[in-house]
């Protein structure tokens, strides 16, 4: 049986402020924040996960999201991270300044109680 | 026969189960026997995404705090928020931490433990899982956040997710075998506290009272 359950403006306020889709992932977030950490222009991301093809595609939709320049590739059952070069999409990191963006975030589980959330800006060193 | 290092683990009673067994297997492997203590009477604490339970060493409630010279390091693990950040504030976590400081022993946290070991961070670099709270904390601390995923100053080691367990780990046994930490980060990240967001239900109270 389906059913539509309407929600009301505050719910939807509520909703909408949370970040939509560009929250930080449980598992993306730090390996993405890891591998852009190396300096590694590619990586095997090796990584306890049942299934990597879905693995992979949880990262792509976040990179998507948060438009990073880094291609995921699932190669030999191997999960593999690359960073792209081209014209720089918004929010693409350059080396010649610093770019501002800022990411919504999520709490990380339904226990993470927080105040508020904090947002990064990334610089280049 | 050299004489065996030791690493005493605090651990949250719902543990994060990749922070646990992964620093422990990276402890063993590097040649250091580890002893593991919660706050839970009956010593016996479960992993909190699943069923799994095991029994530990002992509590922090009964730990002696004479025998601390025996060990090289400690670590604090975390695990479901509720039971980590019930190690906050914990007194005797925090005489824990403080003689192990006074002992110039290697300290360490990761993930939303990191405020229990606030007590002997002054002054020094951390990492820590980017919660408000844990800022607060920290920055009355007068410790300095440095947005890495793994950060060390001097005898304190710090990490801020649990995918970064391995590398936390592997550099707590190099400190602990007196070696140079080999883990390098060549980008670093740095994070703008005046942008940060209120929750909606906040954000909602403070417009309600004109505040915004």
């Amino acid at each position: 049986m389906v059913e539509l359950r309407e929600i009301s403006e505050d719910e939807l306020e509520d909703l909408l402020a949370q970040g939509g889709t560009k929250h930080r992932g449980r598992v993306s977030y730090p390996i993405i924040k890891m591998f852009l950490e190396s300096g590694s222009k590619a990586s095997v991301l090796e990584i306890e996960h049942k299934n990597k093809q879905i693995l992979a595609q949880v990262l792509r939709s976040y990179i998507k999201n948060h438009q990073y320049p880094i291609q995921v590739l699932v190669k030999n059952k191997e999960v593999i991270l690359i960073k792209t070069e081209g014209e720089p999409a918004e929010g693409e990191l350059t080396p010649e300044k610093p770019i501002d963006i800022t990411e919504d975030s999520e709490a990380l589980d339904e226990t993470i109680e927080e105040e508020g959330k904090m947002v990064f800006k990334k610089k280049i060193t | 026969m050299a004489p065996s290092k030791m690493a005493l683990i605090i651990v949250s009673t719902l543990y994060n189960a990749r922070e646990l067994w992964g620093s422990m297997k990276v402890l063993k492997n590097n040649g250091i026997n580890v002893r593991v203590i919660s706050l839970k009477q009956d010593c016996v604490i479960q992993d909190e995404e699943g069923p799994q339970t095991m029994k530990v060493h002992g509590t922090i409630q009964d730990f002696d705090l004479d025998t601390v010279k025996s060990f090289d390091a400690i670590l604090i693990i975390s695990g479901a928020l509720k039971q980590t950040k019930a190690h906050w504030n914990n007194r005797q976590i925090k005489a824990i931490v403080e003689e192990f400081d006074k002992q110039e022993k290697i300290i360490s946290a990761i993930c939303c433990s990191v405020p229990s070991i606030r007590w002997v961070c002054e002054g020094k670099k951390v990492s820590f899982f980017p919660l408000n709270k844990s800022l607060e904390l920290m920055k009355e601390a007068g410790a300095e956040y440095t947005a890495m995923s793994v950060t060390w100053d001097d005898r304190i080691v710090t990490a801020e997710h649990q995918v970064a367990t391995k590398q936390w780990a592997t550099s707590i046994s190099e400190l602990v075998h007196g070696k140079e930490v080999s883990y390098k980060q060549q980008f670093a990240f740095d994070v703008d506290e005046s942008i940060f967001k209120m929750k909606a239900r906040k954000r909602r109270e403070r417009r309600k009272r004109g505040e915004i």
